[in-house]
């Protein structure tokens, strides 16, 4: 009887049942869901059919072919042994510079350190078109050296990539050696000096031991980031006839002869040697974490240089010298001349390129408004939806969230290369057509792509910031009887005003630049930035444009960083998040 | 308002955090769920307050259901209409003081002159009218403290749950807020359940007192009787320093026995049959060091002084009083290490229970 009476009144109570709230969020899920499937399911599933069930090919084919065709083992081959030769390179640059930086009084280490973080956020086709703009035939140095640039074809070559490569992505090995060298504090080598070791037997036994784990994710990454690389290898790759895995995908996909399976199974090959590479980095990482990295605070010591202080810093600034300061005053200083071929004469110089790029839509100004338009869009989209997924994965339980974890994991080390050929293969198809969904060939399509590759990346660092925020602070809120949607728009949002702000401004960044997604998908006649400065940097005649153009990006990007910053100040959090993303 | 849990189960993954817990918090009254960590008292709090969902069971606000596992009812947190403290006090830090207060009245759209005059009386009772326009980060620990008392009761929730909320200030500041919370839950008349592992913190707050141990309970009571009269040894050893003299018993009279050990006996009082052996439980502020010729008015144990420090106040020794009969005393004065002295303590003083299969402290 009582029971009964219980229930009937609880019937009358408002909040009965497991019963789900509001319909829209259900809605706004529903929404989310679909485009997580559309924009990362679809075009991946498409690439793995096309790579296992070619059209009239027998399944599996494809993955034979991979490497039954010389040219295309040695593509393969060609990017695992750069690979293996820029780990050495960056790894030469980067622990020196670690310790310099980290544990010695080398004067203006705070620029130097800064100085890396633009090395790193500079996107590698800039430097190696900055690179060819020096180096070739008719370019900076040969106008320096009077027609004698004895490297003018040589570097063109295996090295040339190598050396591009090395400068361009020891930051990684440079940033893993410092955050073990920070985690590893003093007392480890001090403990090792009061047993009796010299200070050379204390690094060499003790801190460098201690620093392997993260050396070899460091290392492990940077091997990521060179077999997956396009910039570099459909720049100099491309005009030293040097053929590595990514450009090898991309020409099978756009130019003659066309072989979608042949790319479906090179594409799925890169990704499972990136998975190979990054599943054993995050399995090194997470034991280092456990060992190492305690509560306490760690008091580094500091190593008095004495009279190897100016080697050091000359040593020092050669490096910035040869990864950013060569590429770039090459590129200024063409940007400035207004006739290439009239060389290095005071009256050669002037605004008139940038003149010129501004006052002319078809001549570059055209490609930079629609690629600024295209990352804003991205930027605001891939926002919008990463949030609703991130609040997916922080508020669900079991199955989804495990699903949707993993596809964000997984996907984050799909290469842009591999997923543009991922929405080639899936909306170029005729049933698309059929039904009226005819996207392929336009801005559309591309924007969808820019979101699709974003996304996850975009959900991991709202994930690593919300980390930070306490789970009482929603508790709290719940308790004090907010709903799920004023539980989003008066507290979570408001707490993750800044991860909000570093997503939108990394996602902006990195689609202004992008080259990948943007050669493999841009409509024709309608270039994107990186599609135009490529076309530009090709031909002599046209690099005073392209370097201005370079230039004016540039600048523009560097305006918007730095507005975003002071109007909304998220601080370090933009880099410090994009590296905790990156898991260095 | 009358809190009901009964058959309370509740588990993460495989790992079972709660066993069949039965408890009732009396309306207006301040429950203390004590015990250590990992016994299980925040999984009570949280299934309670609705934030973590049982294995099974039923919770019950007076008549209304709000959770059973049976009849499928399980009414989320913003509806429960209650007032709950966070350990890490869960300011939003984006919020001024003032709002951070008035939230639960804003959530439930209560007129804006309204949520002015009760946020404004909230601050007051908790003596902070004038930092209302303040941010989180720029009050002190205990200014933060207050905040979340005043957020938790401005909506005038029947039930109050405190989560370790004293945990995170320090020593003379948990004196105070203890005595404040005390002092405003009793002036509002609500129910308060308070989770704490802090044992003075539950003898000095509750009027009831739950202690817990591995996601059961051990023992239920008032504080005074939890304290002098334990059923087991885990409560006599959670709520403080405790003797304990292991060795045959005897009854003597209705609830009087006699515990004796090689060379060495004591009486005490007990409940329940004992089989055979037993543990007297003695705490050392009860017992008092005789002087030479003093005669004893209870139990008289001949002890010789083993080890000792010092501890400001006062000192404490360790004694021997012969095999299963090591035990510890506070003393005014120092003591000469190996010297005999005699040892003297009521009867009422000293509690005896069976030995268990298994001890657990």
């Amino acid at each position: 009887m009582a029971e009964a009476a219980a229930a009937e009144l609880n019937r009358q109570l408002p909040g009965r049942v497991w019963r789900r709230q509001l319909r829209l969020d259900r809605v706004v899920i529903g929404v989310a869901m679909a485009c997580l499937v559309v924009l990362i399911a679809f075009p991946l599933a498409m690439l793995l059919i096309q790579a296992m069930f070619p059209a009239g090919q027998t399944p599996f084919q494809p993955f034979g072919d991979t490497f039954a065709a010389r040219s295309n083992y040695l593509a393969i081959l060609d990017s695992i042994v750069i690979g293996l030769v820029v780990c050495v390179g960056a790894s030469a640059i980067g622990i020196p510079l670690a310790v310099l930086l980290n544990r010695t009084d080398l004067p203006g280490r705070r620029v130097f350190e800064a100085l890396i973080w633009v090395n790193f956020f500079t996107p590698s086709y800039l430097v190696s078109l900055g690179w060819t703009a020096l180096m070739q035939r008719g370019g900076f140095l040969d106008l320096t050296l009077g027609h004698q640039n004895p490297f003018a074809t040589s570097f063109f070559s295996p090295w040339g990539i190598a050396l591009v490569l090395t400068f361009k992505l020891f930051p990684f090995v440079y940033l893993a050696a410092s955050a073990g060298l920070q985690s590893i504090g003093a007392e480890y080598e001090e403990a090792a000096r009061v047993s009796g070791a010299g200070r050379f037997r204390a690094w060499v036994r003790v801190v460098i031991p201690l620093l392997r784990p993260a050396l070899l994710a460091g290392l492990l990454l940077v091997f990521a980031e060179v077999i997956s690389d396009f910039g570099i290898a459909a720049t100099i790759g491309q005009q030293a006839g040097f053929p590595l895995m990514t450009l090898e995908i991309y020409n099978y996909v756009s130019s003659f002869p066309i072989n979608f399976p042949l790319a479906a199974a090179m594409s799925t090959f890169l990704v499972l040697s990136m998975g190979a590479a990054l599943g054993v980095q995050g399995l090194l990482l997470r034991r280092r974490s456990y060992q190492v990295i305690t509560g306490r605070g760690h008091r580094p010591s500091h190593i008095q240089l004495g009279r190897w202080k100016y080697p050091a810093l000359t040593g020092t600034i050669v490096v910035f010298a040869v990864a950013l300061g060569a590429p770039f005053t090459a590129s200024i200083s063409i940007s400035l001349m207004q006739n290439i071929g009239r060389g290095l004469v005071a009256s050669n110089f002037g605004l008139q390129n940038y003149a010129s790029v501004l006052a002319d839509l078809n001549l570059g100004l055209g490609a930079l408004w629609r690629s600024v338009q295209l990352s804003v869009e991205a930027a605001t989209l891939t926002s919008l939806l990463s949030l609703v997924v991130t609040y997916m994965i922080f508020r669900w339980r079991g199955f989804g969230r495990i699903v949707l974890n993993q596809l964000t994991v997984v996907s984050m080390v799909v290469p842009s290369i591999v997923m543009a050929a991922g929405y080639v293969f899936a909306f170029n198809q005729d049933w698309l057509y059929s039904i009226g969904i005819a996207i392929y060939g336009s801005l559309v399509l591309l924007l969808l792509a820019y979101i699709g590759q974003q996304v996850s990346m975009a959900v991991r660092l709202h994930l690593s910031g919300l980390q930070q925020i306490s789970g009482s602070l929603i508790d709290a809120g719940q308790v004090s009887g907010a709903r799920m949607l004023t539980l989003l728009f008066r507290i979570v949002l408001p707490l993750m005003k800044k991860s909000i702000v570093s997503v939108w401004l990394l996602t902006f960044v990195i689609v202004m630049f992008d080259l990948a997604m943007s050669e493999m998908l841009y409509p024709p006649g309608e270039p994107t930035l990186g599609v135009s400065l490529i076309q530009k940097f090709g031909d002599l005649g046209n690099i005073g444009t392209g370097t201005a153009m370079m230039m004016l990006a540039i600048s523009f990007v560097l305006i918007v960083v730095i507005v975003i910053n002071v109007l909304f100040r998220p601080g370090g959090r933009t880099q410090s998040s994009f590296a905790a993303a990156r898991r260095l | 308002m009358e809190v009901v849990v009964q058959h309370l189960s509740c588990s993460f993954g495989s790992k079972t955090a709660v066993e069949d817990v039965t408890l009732t918090v009396p309306s207006g009254t301040i429950t203390a769920l004590l015990g250590p960590s990992g016994c299980g008292k925040t999984t009570i709090l949280r299934s309670v307050a609705g934030l973590n969902t049982p294995r099974d069971g039923t919770i019950r606000f007076n008549d209304r259901i709000v959770f059973s596992r049976e009849q499928s009812i399980n009414v989320p947190p913003e509806r429960r209409d209650l007032g709950m403290i966070f350990q890490d006090f869960a300011l939003w830090p984006h919020m001024r003081v003032a709002d951070n207060v008035g939230f639960p009245l804003r959530v439930r759209h209560a007129p804006k002159a309204d949520i002015r005059t009760k946020v404004m009386t909230a601050l007051e009772m908790v003596h902070l009218e004038h930092e209302a326009h303040r941010y989180p980060h720029q009050l002190s620990g205990g200014q933060q403290q207050r905040v979340a008392v005043a957020r938790a009761i401005v909506s005038e929730p029947q039930l109050l749950l405190l989560d370790e909320p004293l945990s995170s200030l320090d020593a003379g500041l948990r004196e105070e807020m203890r005595q404040e919370l005390v002092r405003l839950i009793k002036r509002l008349r609500i129910t308060a359940i308070h989770v704490t592992h802090d044992h003075v913190e539950a003898l000095s707050m509750a009027s009831q007192m739950i202690v817990l141990n591995e996601g059961r309970i051990e023992q239920v009571g008032e504080p005074v009787d939890i304290y002098s009269r334990p059923t087991n040894l885990f409560v006599a050893k959670f709520l403080g320093v405790v003797n304990v003299m292991t060795g045959t018993v005897e009854k003597l009279d209705d609830d009087v026995v006699r515990v004796s050990g090689p060379g060495w006996t004591v009486i005490g009082k007990s409940h329940g049959v004992l089989n055979g052996s037993g543990h007297a439980l003695i705490r050392p502020t009860s017992m008092r060091i005789l002087g030479a010729d003093e005669i004893s008015e209870g139990n008289d144990l001949t002890v010789r002084v083993i080890e000792g420090a010092y501890h400001g106040d006062r000192w404490q020794y360790e004694v021997d009083g012969g095999r299963d009969a090591r035990v510890k005393i506070f003393s005014d004065i120092p003591l000469a290490l190996g010297s005999e002295l005699r040892l003297c303590f009521p009867a009422d003083a000293c509690r005896v229970i069976p030995v268990a299969e298994t001890v657990t402290s």
